[in-house]
Formats: structure tokens, C-alpha cells, sequence
């Protein structure tokens, strides 16, 4: 009775857990501020401004990373036909995360460089942008055929990417000192802690656009579920949906690991959780799960900022440590279902 | 009509197709035969315009086929190849709508298109059925529906509309095959034009209009069935052991294998 008031409702009950992840976020944490101090213009002065510096940038943050790598999940999973596909297949992540590595174990070069400090404190997001850029542009190299991008293609370049980017942020680790080391594990955990506003603005400028287009265009990764040739004789430009595809899910992850690291497991797992509750109709798949995304990354933010209070566990081991059961669970299941 | 003028292709030095010419006309249902290989999906994808030619052209009304915009492509034909897989769980009805991607229906009028089509292939009950939990022939007739839906949605009526089907009863009980190709004669008679690649050459020469026979690429047969029988052409082309006999409801030749 109670799941098929969530099936007739979809966007409600997402918005409505949504609402009740943000109540959460805001008001837990190592200093507790009561939720009706949320909606009173004389609260505490101490309250206010962890609210407007710390909680609420942050929750916003999550909430943007959280949707971003939800629906490229969605992208990926309808582009490569393929429901165990993620937005980290393509290596986009793994390629900005080497960008990240190489600055950090460069850090003591560069600091003899004299740069201000807010050049110093984008210094690593403008890397890590840089490196999905660099690394997309690759992968479209790569997996050009014949002047097609082929699927197939796509996925040996990835899967070539992320290994080479295994090795070679193997590599960094090796030659880095303790300290260097320290910072490079906790950046492949991620972490929303740092989160301000104007990273939430560059964020929201990115990824709302890109949410709002896909949303209306999701009618078209429908068609491509047929098959491309499929899709093609019934009207869509497929080279051209593919291409921009892959640029959305590039801009959307690599902008997500700019800021936030590496956060595993939300772009395979919502996707899946939706279809699993509203079916596989992309024009819902596509914005509920940015809607999922957005909460799920929310509350899991919640939880490991308030389960070693006052300590912070990293976001991706949260994820992870969701994810990776998840995972499994689905593997086995497809397995059984396919004997 | 789709005009089809010196088709060739040719892959890695195999020639595939070999200065195929005819003509589809509008309202007939033509049948290619052939046998394994003889290039005959190859044709299909071609004149849909998946394949490039090396050579020739493929005329659509006034138009090459490259020159016609996708969308305006999608609402004057409608393709449907072998062995389509859909690797997520999607309804019935949300598969056979794929069908009316380059229209825009409304809802009312999209489901009455829709669950026409489905009782017309004698399968209207499976509407909220999960597409993934459908046997074989089911699925098929699903995706003849998605097809349908397609062609019949558009409005125009003075514009010709055409179907090209690669083998779309391969999976289908005897039953089945018999309610399929009826219906697509009895769509050809409203008007549409169907190319369609069969199997079975007595329900090629029984239900077809115009036969046409490839071989290793070539064309080798265009014609009506009534002439088919004629040169012992199907026994050469694929290279059977054949009886020929006629049947006995319209004189149509039929075969049957020789022990």
C-alpha cells in the first residue's frame, strides 16, 4: 500500500525526502542547532553563521554533486546500454585525479612560485577540471571510427584510461613523502568539508544546465535503448546525441571530482534504485535520479560528519562502504535472473 | 516510391551488393529472397541508410535518401531489423510508443494508436506486461508493432509511407505468421509500401506482390510470384532439391523439398 503510494507519486516523495535530508544536514553536526531555528530571522547569531558559511553551502554542494553523478550514471548506463555502467567506466575521473596527484606531489615546487592565495586555494579543482577535459578529448580520439565515436571503442579507451591512471597515480604515491601521501589517500576518499560558496555557484552553473537539458532530451536515450540503428530510423542524429552525451557526463563528473575528490558508487547505484521503484522509462529514470542523487549524497554526507563527531569520516568511504554491498548484490542478482 | 539505381557495396574487397536496381512502389509488398549471404539484410540497411553505397543512389520521391532530414525520414518509414535486445525492463506499451518518437501525440491519442495495433497482432492483453518477460515471438511482434505505430501515425494521408521489415516472422508460430503477413497485405492494400525479407518462399510467392531474388549481391529475379516458377530460378539460386507444385486456391507455385 505504502510502495505503490511512492509509485504514483515519484517526484513528490523524492522532493519530500529531499526536504527531510536537508533538515537533517542543516541541523546535524558536531554543534546541534535546533530546526526551528532554521525559520526564525532572530536566532542565534553563532547559528546563523554556521548556517550560512558552513552547513548550507555544503548541504548545497552534496546536493549538486550528488545529482550530477546520479544522472551521468543514467547517461552512461542508457549510452552503453549497459545497466552496470558509471560514470567512472569512461576513466574521466580517474584521468582528473591524476592531475590532482601530480599537484600535490609538485606541491613544494610550487610553493617557491609566488601566487596569491585564492589562485592557491582552486589551485587543485582547476586541475582536476583540467584532467577530465584532457582526459575526454582522449577518450573521443581514442574511440573515433570511421568518423563515429563507437561504444565499443568508448569502453576499451576507459578501460585503457583507467588503468594507465591506476599506474601512474600508483606511481605519485610511490614518490611521495608522508605528508603528500596522507593528502593523496584522503583525495581519492572525497570530501564535501570544504565546500564554499563560490564553488557552489561555478557547481550550480555547470550542472543545473546540463540536469535541465538532459531532462528534456530524455525521450531520446529511450530510442537509444532499441540500439543506435534503431534510434537512428526513428529520427534521432545519434553521432551527435552520443557526442554530447559524453561532454555533459565529462563536465559533470569532472567538475564533481574538481571539488569533491573521488565519491564512488551514487552514479551506478540511484539509477538502478529508481528504475527499481518507477520502472525504466528514461524521462523519469533521468530527473528522478538527480533528485536521488541529491539526497542520497546529502544524508550520506550527514552521516559521516556526525558518526565520529567531532571528527569526519571521508564521504566516498560512506559510499563506498553503501555502494559496495549494493553492487554485489546487484551482480548476483543479474546473474540469477539471466539462469 | 523509393527508386534503387545501381547499388554497390563493397567491404574489405567482398562485394556485398552488386548494381542492384528496382523499384519499391507504394502500396505493394515486396519480398526479398535469397540465401544465406546473398547480401540481402545488406540491401535492407542500405536503402534505410545505415550502409553508405560505394556506387549508385537510392531516390525517395524527389530526394537521394542522404538528403532527407532524420525526423522527416522517421515519419515516411519505418525500419525494423533482426534480433533487437532492450537491456532494460520496459513495459509493453512504453516499447511499442518508441514507435511514435518523431510525432507528438497526444497521450489519448497515442494509446488508442497504440492498443489498435496491438490487437491487430493478437496482443493486447500484454500491454503493462514487462517487455523482458515476453518469449521470443512475442517480443517480435511487439517490435512489428513499434514499427506500425510508427508509419500509421502519420496524419498525411496523400503522403506514401513504407515499411521495411527484415525477416519480422522468423520467430513466429504458424498462426502468427498467417495474422502478420495478412495484416501487412492488407496495409499494402490501404497504401503502404512494404519491403520485407522472408525465409519461406511458398509465403514469399503466396503473399507478395513483386519477388525480388538477390544471389551472391546480384539481383537475379524481379518480377511477380506467378513467374517465379518459371527457369527453375529458386532451385538454382539456392541450390535445393525442390518439387514444384501449384496451389490449388490461386494457382500460385509452391515447393516442397525432394527426400
Amino acid at each position: 500500500m505504502r510502495f505503490s503510494v511512492i509509485k504514483r507519486s515519484p517526484y513528490l516523495c523524492l522532493i519530500i525526502a529531499a526536504c527531510l535530508v536537508s533538515l537533517l544536514a542543516l541541523t546535524q553536526g558536531a554543534y546541534a542547532i535546533a530546526w526551528n531555528a532554521l525559520f526564525t530571522s532572530e536566532s542565534h547569531t553563532i547559528d546563523r553563521q554556521i548556517l550560512t558559511t558552513v552547513r548550507l553551502p555544503r548541504l548545497l554542494m552534496a546536493m549538486l554533486v550528488g545529482a550530477a553523478l546520479a544522472i551521468s550514471g543514467a547517461m552512461m548506463q542508457a549510452l552503453f546500454r549497459n545497466p552496470l555502467a558509471d560514470p567512472g567506466l569512461l576513466g574521466v575521473s580517474s584521468g582528473a585525479s591524476v592531475f590532482v596527484g601530480i599537484l600535490i606531489v609538485l606541491n613544494p615546487v610550487l610553493h617557491t612560485i609566488d601566487l596569491p592565495l585564492w589562485a592557491q586555494s582552486y589551485l587543485q579543482s582547476v586541475a582536476a577540471f583540467l584532467g577530465a577535459v584532457l582526459t575526454c578529448w582522449l577518450i573521443f580520439q581514442l574511440s573515433k571510427h570511421k568518423g563515429k565515436v563507437s561504444v565499443l571503442h568508448l569502453l576499451l579507451a576507459g578501460i585503457a584510461i583507467n588503468a594507465l591512471s591506476g599506474s601512474a597515480t600508483g606511481l605519485l604515491t610511490y614518490l611521495s613523502n608522508d605528508e603528500q601521501l596522507r593528502a593523496l589517500t584522503f583525495w581519492a576518499m572525497g570530501s564535501i568539508g570544504g565546500a564554499r560558496w563560490e564553488q557552489v555557484i561555478v557547481m550550480a552553473s555547470l550542472v543545473l544546465p546540463i540536469i535541465y537539458i538532459v531532462c528534456r532530451q530524455s525521450g531520446h536515450l529511450n530510442l537509444l535503448l532499441l540500439g543506435e540503428e534503431e534510434a537512428r530510423y526513428l529520427g534521432l542524429n545519434v553521432e551527435k546525441f552520443k557526442r554530447k552525451l559524453v561532454v555533459f557526463v565529462a563536465i559533470c563528473v569532472g567538475v564533481s571530482v574538481a571539488f569533491t575528490g573521488l565519491i564512488g558508487f551514487i552514479g551506478l547505484m540511484v539509477p538502478h534504485l529508481i528504475r527499481m521503484l518507477f520502472g525504466a522509462d528514461n524521462r523519469l529514470v533521468l530527473p528522478c535520479s538527480a533528485l536521488l542523487g541529491a539526497s542520497l549524497l546529502a544524508g550520506a554526507d550527514t552521516l559521516a560528519r556526525t558518526i565520529v563527531i567531532p571528527a569526519e569520516l571521508p564521504v566516498g568511504l560512506v559510499t563506498s562502504l553503501l555502494g559496495g554491498p549494493f553492487f554485489l548484490w546487484l551482480l548476483l542478482r543479474n546473474i540469477r535472473e539471466s539462469h | 516510391m523509393f527508386k534503387i539505381r545501381n547499388l554497390t557495396v563493397t567491404r574489405s574487397n567482398k562485394v556485398l551488393l552488386d548494381q542492384v536496381s528496382f523499384d519499391i512502389p507504394a502500396g505493394q509488398l515486396s519480398i526479398i529472397l535469397g540465401p544465406n549471404g546473398a547480401g540481402k539484410s545488406t540491401l535492407l540497411k542500405t536503402i534505410a541508410g545505415t550502409i553508405k553505397a560505394d556506387i549508385g543512389s537510392i531516390w525517395f520521391e524527389e530526394k537521394e535518401i542522404n538528403q532527407w532530414p532524420l525526423n522527416e525520414l522517421a515519419k515516411r518509414r519505418a525500419v525494423l531489423t533482426q534480433q533487437i535486445h532492450i537491456p532494460f525492463s520496459l513495459n509493453v506499451a512504453e516499447v511499442v510508443a518508441l514507435g511514435l518518437a518523431p510525432w507528438q501525440l497526444t497521450k489519448q491519442a497515442a494509446s488508442e494508436l497504440i492498443s489498435f495495433v496491438l490487437s491487430e497482432l493478437d496482443m493486447q492483453g500484454t500491454k503493462d506486461r514487462n517487455y523482458l518477460s515476453l518469449s521470443g515471438g512475442e517480443q517480435q511482434r511487439i517490435q512489428i508493432a513499434r514499427v506500425l505505430v510508427q508509419v500509421l501515425a502519420n496524419p498525411a494521408h496523400h503522403e506514401e509511407t513504407f515499411l521495411m521489415l527484415d525477416e519480422p516472422i522468423s520467430a513466429l508460430d504458424l498462426h502468427q505468421q498467417q495474422r502478420v503477413l495478412r495484416l501487412l497485405k492488407k496495409l499494402a492494400g490501404q497504401g503502404i509500401g512494404i519491403l520485407c525479407i522472408l525465409h519461406d518462399i511458398n509465403l514469399a510467392t503466396l503473399f507478395g506482390d513483386k519477388i525480388i531474388v538477390l544471389q551472391q549481391g546480384k539481383l537475379i529475379y524481379n518480377d511477380t510470384p506467378k513467374e517465379l516458377a518459371q527457369n527453375s530460378i529458386l532451385e538454382r539460386t539456392y541450390q535445393a532439391d525442390l518439387v514444384k507444385l501449384t496451389h490449388t486456391d490461386n494457382q500460385l507455385p509452391q515447393w516442397l523439398f525432394r527426400v
